[in-house]
């Protein structure tokens, strides 16, 4: 054991060499218990209220072996059998089952999607694609394909309004269409956006989008539309869009210049409350980028509403 | 985990996880069917399980090793290859959170492998046990106490069982009849305590059907005879037993005895010579008085005229195999000096009209217990000719199996019934000592001395009608769509005496997978049936005994409306190898420690090692 403690002497010593598991009372604050192995140096904290009833003490402790501090109530019982396996359970945290949750959800997405490609005739390779690890497909023409990296999270980025700029873009201008009585279809932005991995264009994701290109354009400048990295894929149908291309509208009424003001603001409120509660990386720096071209759409928006 | 192990891990669940959205949708009556389209243009529309996973491509090394397993497992019982994958699937995710749990909660390395040796103990160990004491004896009681009376027909509902989730629901009809239709006319004797019939209809049913493409299900038939898919080159009609040669070379050869020295020398008068000694060999197959002539080549024209012009009927150009068959049933003898050439009697020899074809309809005397016939398949469509014929294989190899496993465990109690006499003879224990070494080896067979006679041991009680009875109350029988699977899962949760909690659990949780998948449509239902056995479980428990008079299986799992419909039963066996195929599977999938890849190329056969290798991190 290593402890800072003096050394229990005498009868207490040997009881503690004998036994293989040890309960002890600290004498600082008799309110605080530990269970102490031999074999593993280890330390579980034990809240003491179960039976003592006491307050709540952080599992703070004197000795220098780490501490596994659980943030809820655990009990932990070691045995100090090396070759007995412990398969104590203990019910993960929310943020670990919203982890395997999540990752749980995209493996079966994987699956499904990987089935259903097997079934149309690609075959599997023995190989795993580099960049995740995903099983590689071949098709007919012998062209190696990684459901994961070009289906699977372009799909989810394009229209998760959360993660990308576009995608959110075009809501808020599917909702000031639907708050204007008569659309004026005349405009559509012109998006260079990149096509697809497969250069195939996937119309059926895109309805929502281009339904929202279709409507009359608000006081936005095409410089809005920034690439964020991970960015998508799609084409638009080309043959429903409305053939000419305006730049730009001038603003014609102070109402719409307030409204999409109105819808960016409750863009970034939206964005802000995601990204605190955001777990992963990605989805941190994508909110952000979100959250910044919101504000560039403001600073334009009042730019617009001065001049 | 460390990273070997959890390289096989990911590797077995993303391939198993493909496979298995692939086979989920084709689960049960229910289920769909997959259309394969060949660059020929062929098409396939199948929804078995093995031929769905063998048409893929899949050329990652656990995807065949799986498919492997697949194979081996449908090999001997030819059911639950769709449930094979379901299973695997649940098991090995069950295994991946388990390892991450225990990951976190001890740093302890190795854990899926350890978790699959685990399994693998409990599959050699405990699982037989569960089964015989858990399962066995509540399967018996689904039937109600009503047992006694029961009147429901164990073969048609094995049948039914098997056959309704391969077919559709009118060709599944047809089908059942048939196939009862052909066993019951096969197995003259009405009781028959053995399986005679059934290893012959498993081992030789490739022989005896034949198929008709073109006309509708309905008339498929069972025909009394031998069915020959060839025309009489020479036909004369006649009546009653006849003598019928058979041979497998084409008579113009020279026929020299064996040991006989050949000399070649040149003559003038060659074709004379030959000439004459062909109506040598003619003359003396007449003094045989030979009426039929079944040969499995093609035979020169001399000998047809002569056939002509003596009355004799030939046919040629027929399936070796069959004439084999058709030689052990009728016991045929072999002419002296003539290896090639067999003597035998026929009851009877007709021309047969099926469809736009004339086949060749051959009466087959009886051998020993069995009575030959032939199924004659109708179906608008080759493929479901094919599906209708692979459905039909696989019921009797289903039916081979469970008899087997049957009889065995019931030598294996007879045994250990008789040892528990008084009478401790030397041959007692010698016995005594192969039953104790079987039972540590559950899966392998018993060599007993008097394993033949052991069949037809003594009726345990009066009201025993036949084999299909005596399976009906050993509970080798239960009812179809997932009671097997509730049954186990209950044991495995409340045994505490056999092997780790753990494990068990996992197995338990993995064993749902498959009724959740079969009843996903109705996911109510399944969990109302769950809810009702378990309450029976538990009067059983408190003593009470289910006393409920109707006829039939109290706990209907039938897939069609709760209640209606005819029973459905499947072995139990079946299910048991399906538990203990799996497990041994996740074993070998999960001591994979690294798989490297070559660059040889891959053979496409299923049998075939790959040349990719797999190193086995021991």
């Amino acid at each position: 054991m290593s402890v800072k403690d003096p050394a229990p002497s005498g009868w207490l010593a040997w009881l503690i060499r004998c036994s293989k598991q040890v309960l002890v009372i600290s004498q600082i604050n008799p309110r605080r218990w530990f269970v102490l192995t031999h074999k593993t140096n280890f330390v579980s904290a034990v809240k003491s209220e179960r039976v003592i009833g006491g307050s709540q003490g952080s599992a703070q402790a004197n000795f220098t072996a780490p501490v596994r501090s659980k943030t809820s109530n655990k009990v932990v019982h070691r045995r100090s059998h090396a070759d007995e396996e412990d398969f104590e359970w203990e019910p993960p945290t929310e943020a670990e089952m919203k982890v395997i949750q999540a990752r749980r959800e995209r493996q079966d997405k994987i699956s499904k999607l990987m089935g259903d490609y097997l079934l149309k005739g690609y075959k599997m390779l023995g190989e795993c694609c580099e960049l995740c690890g995903t099983i590689l497909l071949q098709d007919k023409q012998k062209k190696n394909y990684c459901v994961a990296c070009q289906e699977l999270d372009s799909d989810v980025d394009k229209d998760n309004p959360a993660l990308n700029a576009q995608a959110a873009l075009s809501q808020v201008r599917e909702r000031q269409l639907a708050s204007q009585p008569h659309p004026q279809a005349n405009g559509v932005l012109p998006t260079d956006l990149p096509l697809s991995i497969t250069g195939l264009p996937r119309p059926e994701h895109c309805e929502g989008a281009a339904s929202g290109l279709r409507a009359p354009i608000p006081p936005l400048q095409p410089a809005m539309l920034p690439n964020t990295s991970g960015s998508p894929a799609f084409v638009p149908p080309p043959a429903t869009q409305p053939a000419t291309s305006s730049p730009s509208v001038l603003p014609q009424a102070h109402p719409v210049l307030a409204h999409a003001e109105e819808a960016v603001l409750h863009k970034l409120r939206w964005a802000t409350q995601e990204l605190q509660q955001a777990v992963s990386v990605e989805t941190s720096i994508q909110l952000c980028s979100l959250i910044r071209t919101c504000a560039d759409s403001l600073r334009s928006l009042r730019e617009l509403q001065l001049s | 985990m460390c990273e070997a192990e959890s390289v096989s891990l990911q590797a077995s669940l993303s391939v198993v996880g493909a496979l298995e959205c692939v086979v989920r949708r084709c689960l049960g009556p229910d289920g769909g069917s997959v259309l394969f389209t060949k660059d020929t243009g062929e098409i396939l529309i199948t929804r078995h399980g093995q031929r769905i996973l063998t048409t893929l491509h899949l050329d990652h090394p656990v995807g065949r090793m799986v498919l492997e397993c697949v194979c081996a497992h449908n090999r001997v019982t030819a059911d639950g290859s769709k449930s094979f994958i379901l299973l695997l699937a649940a098991l090995l995710r069950g295994i991946h959170d388990s390892a991450i749990r225990c990951h976190k909660v001890s740093r302890s390395p190795a854990t899926p492998r350890k978790l699959a040796n685990q399994l693998l103990a409990l599959c050699w160990k405990v699982l037989d046990d569960i089964v015989a004491h858990d399962v066995v004896p509540h399967a018996s009681l689904l039937f109600g106490a009503s047992a006694d009376g029961l009147d429901c027909d164990v073969l048609p509902a094995l049948v039914r069982g098997y056959v309704a989730g391969r077919v559709g629901n009118a060709q599944a009809e047809v089908l059942t009849s048939l196939l009862c239709e052909l066993y019951c006319k096969f197995s003259q004797e009405k009781g028959s305590s053995t399986a005679e019939a059934i290893t012959f209809l498993h081992s030789s049913f490739s022989l005896l059907y034949a198929k008709v493409s073109g006309l509708p299900f309905g008339s498929s038939q069972v025909v009394e005879g031998l069915v020959v898919a060839r025309d009489w080159s020479v036909w004369r009609e006649a009546d009653g037993p006849v003598k019928t040669l058979v041979v497998w070379e084409s008579l113009d050869k020279p026929l020299i005895a064996m040991g006989e020295s050949v000399s070649i020398c040149f003559q003038q008068d060659w074709l004379l010579r030959f000439e004459n000694l062909m109506e040598e060999k003619l003359s003396k197959l007449q003094s045989l008085q030979v009426s039929v002539v079944l040969s499995g080549v093609k035979q020169p024209e001399c000998v047809l005229e002569w056939a002509r012009l003596n009355d004799v009927s030939v046919l040629e150009c027929c399936d070796s195999e069959q004439l084999d068959l058709l030689c052990e049933l009728t016991a045929a003898e072999m002419l002296p000096m003539q290896p090639l050439v067999r003597i035998t009697t026929l009851t009877s020899y007709s021309r047969l009209q099926l469809g736009g074809c004339r086949y060749a309809l051959l009466g087959v005397p009886p051998h020993g217990s069995l009575k030959t016939h032939t199924l004659v398949f109708c179906a608008p469509t080759p493929g479901q000719l094919e599906q209708a014929v692979c459905v039909s294989q696989g019921v009797f190899t289903m039916l081979q199996h469970m008899c087997r496993s049957v009889f065995r465990t019931r030598e294996q109690s007879n045994d250990t019934h008789s040892l528990s006499d008084s009478h401790n003879t030397h041959q007692r224990e010698i016995e005594r000592d192969g039953v104790s070494r079987t039972h540590d080896q559950p899966h392998m067979f018993t060599p007993l001395p008097d394993s033949s006679q052991s069949f037809q041991s003594e009726q345990p009680r009066g009201s025993i009608k036949d084999v299909w009875d005596s399976i009906l109350h050993s509970g080798g029988v239960i009812p179809v769509g997932g009671a097997f699977e509730l049954l186990l899962h209950h044991s495995l949760l409340h045994c505490s005496n056999h092997g780790n909690s753990e494990i068990r659990r996992l197995l338990a949780e993995a064993v749902l997978s498959v009724p959740r998948s079969l009843h996903s449509h109705r996911p109510r239902y399944f969990l109302q049936q769950h809810a009702l056995l378990m309450s029976k479980l538990q009067l059983l428990k408190q003593g009470h005994t289910l006393s409920d008079p109707r006829s039939g299986s109290d706990l209907r799992f039938d897939l069609g409306p709760a209640g209606s419909g005819p029973l459905c039963v499947e072995p139990i066996c079946s299910k048991h190898q399906l538990v203990a195929s799996v497990l041994q599977c996740v074993n070998r999938l999960l001591c994979v420690g690294t798989i490297i890849l070559t660059q040889t190329p891959v053979h496409r056969s299923l049998r075939g090692t790959s040349e990719d290798s797999e190193e086995e991190d021991m």
